[in-house]
This record gives C-alpha cells, structure tokens and sequence, in this order.
C-alpha cells in the first residue's frame, strides 16, 4: 500500500509537468485546430536559452528566467510567423505537417548549435524534500510539479481574467467572428504560440533540472500526445487531469509492471492508455463531443 | 502506307479522349505509352552496359534499389494517405512487421524470399485491419495520432521482445534468392526489385481505377456525401489501411534483403515521418508524383553524403558530425516549404514543366 501511495505521489508531480505541456498543445489547438509536433523541440530550445543565459553568463535566477521566457516567446512568435502564417485558410492538417517539418528543423538547429553531448542542469532549488515515515518526496519533482501548477494558474488567469485572454478565447471560438468584431484574429495566433513556447520552456527547464539538458530530451515532448488526447484536444480542464493521469500511469507502470521483466515498459504505458481511450471516447475524456458517424 | 505526319500525329499528338474507357486507361496516350517503353529500354541498357563494366557501379544500384524499396512503401502510403484521405504516421512500422516476419520466415523455416515477401505483406496486412478500426469512429487527426501510438508499440515490441526479434541486435538475412537463384550482386537484386515495383506499381494503378479507387477518392473528398451515394465507408477505409500496409509489408520484407539485416531503428518513427514526407512532397493522390517524391526524397541525403565526405576531405575531417543535423534540416526545411509553397508537390511541377513544353515551340499556336 506504501508502495503504490508513493508511486501514485511520484505520478501526480511528473503528471503536473505533463499537464502544462498538454496546455501549451490544448490552447494551439483550440485556437487553430493545430496539433504541435515541435513541442519536445520548443521544450530543447526553451532550456537551452534559459541555459545560455542563467550557466553560460551567469545572470542571477530571477533575471534568466523571465528574460529566457521571454526569448522563447520570441522564437515562438518568429516560427509562427514564417511557417503557420502562411498556411492560414488551408486545412489545419497541412499546418499539423509543417510542425513535424519544424520538429527536425529545430531538432537540427539545436544540434548545430549545442552539438547532441548532454549539459549538466542544476538549479540549487532550495532543497524542500518530504521525508515522512516511510514516504519519501524528492526536491526537484515536487519543484517541478508546483512551478507547473503556478504557471498552468498564470496562463488560465491571462485567458480569463484579461482582454487578451479575452480575445484569444473569442478566436479560438470562431475566427471569421472575432474578427468581424475587430479583433485581430493573425496577430493573436502569434501571441498563441509565443505564450505556448513560453510556458513549454518552463516545462523544459523543470524536466532538464531532473538530471541533464541534452538534444536528446525532444522525446519527452512525445509524451504530450496521450496527455491531450485521453483530456481531449479542447479541453484545458482535461489536459490536467489526463496531465495526473498519464504521470500516474507511468510511475504505476515503472513500479508494478516493468519489475515483471517488461523494460521500458514505463514509456508505452501511456501510449496504451491512449489506444483504451480513445476506443471507448474518440474525442477525449472532457473533449467536445463532434457528432459524426462515419 | 502513312505518311510521316500520320504516323506522328497517330502517335504523338492525339491527346483526344472520347469515352471513359479511354479515359481511364494506364497509358491514355501512345505518346506515355512510347516514353514507358523508351524507359524500360534505357534500363535494359544500363543494365548491360554496367554487366560490360562500364557505367553503373554496385554503388549505384544500391541506390537504385533503395529508392525501389522506398517507391513500393510510398505507394502503399499514397493509396492511403493521398486517395483515401486517412493520415498514417505509422507506415515505418508497418514496414517493420513486414521486415521481421520475412526475415523470421527466411531465417528460421528456410523459405524463399518471395514466399516470405508475401507472407511478410499479409500479415502486416493483418497488422494494418487492427490498426484500421479506431478509423470506424475517429478520422483525421485523431486517427494520424492512433496510428502513431501503433508504431510506438511497435517500436517498443521489436527492441524488448528479444526472444523473437533479438533486440537491437537485430537478426542477420543471408543472401537473397529467387527460387535457388542467388541473387548477390546489387544488380541482380535490381532486376528483382524492378520486377516487384513494376507489378506493385500496375496493381496500385489499376486499384485506383477501378471502382474501389474511386470508393477512396470519395471517401477522402467528403466522407458523409460518399456514404450517401451508397459507398459503405468503413469496409473501405479498412481496405485502404490493409492494402496500404500490405504494400509497406512488402516493402520492408525487400528492405531487409536489401540491406541483409533487420534492425529495429530502420523502422522508427522518424522513418514514418520520412515516407509520409515522400507523399507530400511527390504529391498527394498521384502515383506518378510518389515516383518523383522517392527519387527527389532517396537523392537529397546520398547527395549530402556525398557532399560532406567531400567537405571533409578539402576543408575539416570534423565536419562529418553535422552530417546527420545536415539531413535533418534539409529533410524537414524542405517538407516546411512543400507544404507553403507547393502543396501539390512535385507533381504540379511537372505538370508546369510538361503543359509548357506540350506547345513549346510554337506557343502562338492554340491547341
């Protein structure tokens, strides 16, 4: 019992980290039916800035971690503009495949610049590890999971509490309408997918300081496919709760099933969840239910 | 007797068509039918001259093969993708269930590689049925990310199911034969390869001009008003991703001969990525473009190979590690400005290319 209450706290913090990664893809895709296959890429590139500027020039953490966002956002802004733009009015899906374009496009950028050997990420969080009887809570998920929920809060605050957010919902509602009410439908996709690749940054930051930065942490951004999809694509409620999920399941997995000689079990774990869901609940578990038979 | 300008004018230049037979015929002039043969003789040639030493390597022809092998994967993938409409990011491991079952069936019960090539496209067929059900109720994008779950667990169940697939270690293929011919060098293998294209090609051609092709083309245009005029979507749908995968079956069945090994990362997702980037870039729905695509798609980083040992050789003997980034870019740069710039691939190019040169001389001149 100690043992899957464990596995089960592990889960939930990991999960909270999917759970923003699943935003970033939910709030792309409610704005432009758009599914972002660059996300473990954003995820690399978003780390790496922080990188540069809190290791490489050693700017105090309070400075490098907005002005990393910030130059995120800005990448974000600047891939928006030169790939999604153009493909506005044709079919979501040609959009989908660009991003898989853009996915080794970046994955090549980050390599060119980097190079593909690891980096060495700790943050010297202050330590706030739990050690309670027989339950022990490392430091760095519970870091990881709190900053995910603080800026999941931060951005649900933006969408709802402020004109912007305002305007990103009236888009994501209906584009020909929000813009026959004067809002400026092509530069708020912009602000979309700049706000996206800042908070995947922030994902990618807490993930790198688990262990080590590298090229090869684009797989983790996979992760983000079952956490949308079990949620439903449209849903922000439900990229949290398939967030916990997909953690949970995995560290379930990682401790219940892989010692039963299944290795690497822990990563298709989701994968398979996914499958189940969607054959009982094509569009998610709190997506928008599309009536089509076909 | 006719004249010079019968003869051409009966060969080259009657572009007329007056019924739908005629209209859906392979070669609907004499004119492709002429240029279809004229290209046979060519490789025939080729192949001679490279059997007198002079042309063609082995080199050349494991290119050749290679973009053989992809062709067939890439047509399967266009009947699926480019006719039916269904998006697949699952294609390479299709191609895997293929690879292991022929090189299982070769390797463990001793049976010829063209029974096992069959044997390897049924039963990733089969694969192809179980993975072509969630396709009953979700479509589009949902159904490109079920087929991407697939080749997750694929790619999960050749590394870690070591007992039959032998993990990253792979399983070694002796040589190729045809029926107790073996054939060792790249070239014999060719005219294999060019044999099974060839019969590939013709039955994806006559599928889609039958009346299941036109079943896909309604499906993909808009699936509600097919199943109206009477075209019972599902069965069909599951048609195309048993066909589709028996093609990519076949294809990985010649792609394990052709490199004499089965390993589990020939078949990754980034290979799925790479065969569903031929189809765009070759041009969706259209069999001659997938042709284009796989050439243009095989080249690009033979090319760079070629490119970068000869950088490394003038400028820096480091400078092999980008290699691999170098391909990345360029494979995905170019899919990004396919899709923005020529979403109809390489064959609205060629169409250009050929619409022009129809009048070139005398463009004045009305048809």
């Amino acid at each position: 019992m100690i043992d899957f209450l464990q596995a089960v706290g592990d889960g939930i913090f990991i999960g909270l980290v999917y759970a923003l990664l699943g935003l970033c893809i939910v709030i792309i895709f409610k704005a432009s039916e758009t599914f972002n296959f660059a996300i473990g890429e954003f995820l690399v590139f978003g780390a790496f800035l922080f990188y540069v500027l809190f290791f490489d020039l050693g700017f105090p953490i309070v400075v490098a971690f907005p002005v990393g966002l910030a130059a995120a956002a800005a990448v974000g802004g600047i891939i928006e503009w030169f790939s999604i733009r153009p493909l506005l009015g044709r079919s979501p899906l040609s959009m989908t495949m660009v991003t898989l374009g853009l996915a080794m496009v970046m994955r090549a950028v980050i390599q060119f610049i980097w190079g593909s050997h690891s980096y060495s990420f700790f943050l010297e969080l202050p330590d706030i590890t739990v050690e309670k009887g027989e339950f022990l809570f490392i430091s760095d998920p519970i870091w990881a999971g709190m900053l995910s929920i603080v800026t999941f809060i931060v951005i649900l605050l933006f969408l709802f509490r402020t004109r912007w957010g305002l305007a990103i919902r009236a888009v994501s509602e209906d584009q020909a309408k929000a813009m026959a009410f004067g809002i400026n439908a092509r530069f708020i996709l912009l602000i979309i997918w700049a706000i996206s690749a800042a908070c995947i940054a922030v994902a990618g930051i807490m993930i790198s300081n688990f262990g080590a930065l590298s090229v090869t942490s684009v797989s983790v951004g996979l992760r983000s496919i079952p956490v949308v999809l079990i949620g439903g694509m449209d849903s922000i409620i439900g990229a949290l709760v398939a967030g916990i999920i997909v953690g949970v399941t995995e560290s379930l997995a990682g401790a219940y099933i892989e010692p039963l000689g299944l290795v690497g079990f822990k990563e298709v774990a989701p994968y398979f969840m996914m499958l189940i869901v969607l054959f009982i609940r094509p569009y998610g578990l709190f997506g928008t239910v599309r009536i089509e038979r076909v | 007797m006719r004249t010079v300008s019968e003869w051409y004018n009966s060969t080259f230049s009657s572009t007329a068509v007056f019924n739908h037979r005629e209209d859906e015929r392979i070669f609907r002039t004499r004119f492709k039918r002429t240029w279809f043969y004229i290209f046979l003789a060519v490789n025939v040639l080729v192949f001679i001259a490279s059997s007198l030493g002079f042309g063609a390597n082995e080199y050349h022809y494991f290119i050749l093969n290679l973009i053989l092998v992809n062709l067939v994967a890439v047509i399967g993938l266009n009947l699926l993708v480019g006719f039916t409409g269904l998006l697949s990011l699952g294609h390479a491991a299709f191609m895997g269930v293929g690879a292991y079952t022929s090189a299982l069936l070769i390797t463990e019960a001793g049976f010829p590689l063209v029974i096992s090539m069959i044997i390897a496209g049924l039963v990733a067929a089969m694969a192809g049925l179980i993975v072509g059900i969630p396709s009953l109720r979700i479509k589009g994008f949902y159904l490109m990310v079920a087929t991407l779950a697939f080749q997750m667990v694929i790619d999960y169940g050749v590394i870690h199911w070591e007992s039959l697939t032998r993990g990253v270690r792979g399983i070694e293929l002796p040589t190729p034969d045809f029926f107790g011919l073996a054939l060792k060098e790249q070239k014999s293998y060719f005219v294999f390869l060019f044999a099974v294209t060839i019969v590939m090609m013709w039955g994806a051609k006559n599928l889609t001009r039958s009346k299941i092709g036109r079943a896909f083309v309604a499906i993909r245009d808009n699936d509600i008003s097919a199943e109206i005029i009477g075209i019972p979507i599902f069965p069909y749908k599951l048609l195309a991703f048993s066909v589709s995968a028996f093609y990519a079956g076949v294809a990985g069945a010649l792609f394990a001969s052709l490199m004499r090994t089965a390993i589990p990362e020939d078949y990754h997702m980034m290979n799925s990525i790479m065969l569903l980037a031929m189809v765009i870039i070759g041009g969706m729905g259209r069999l001659t473009g997938s042709i284009f695509g796989v050439i243009f798609m095989t080249m690009v980083p033979v090319l760079l190979d070629n490119f970068f040992s000869y950088l490394s050789i003038v400028y820096d003997p480091n400078i092999t590690i980008m290699l691999g980034p170098a391909k990345e870019f360029v494979y995905g740069g170019l899919i990004v400005l396919f899709i923005i710039f020529e979403p109809e691939g390489m064959f609205a190019i060629w169409m250009r290319i050929r619409d022009y040169f129809r009048i070139w001389p005398l463009p004045y001149i009305s048809e």
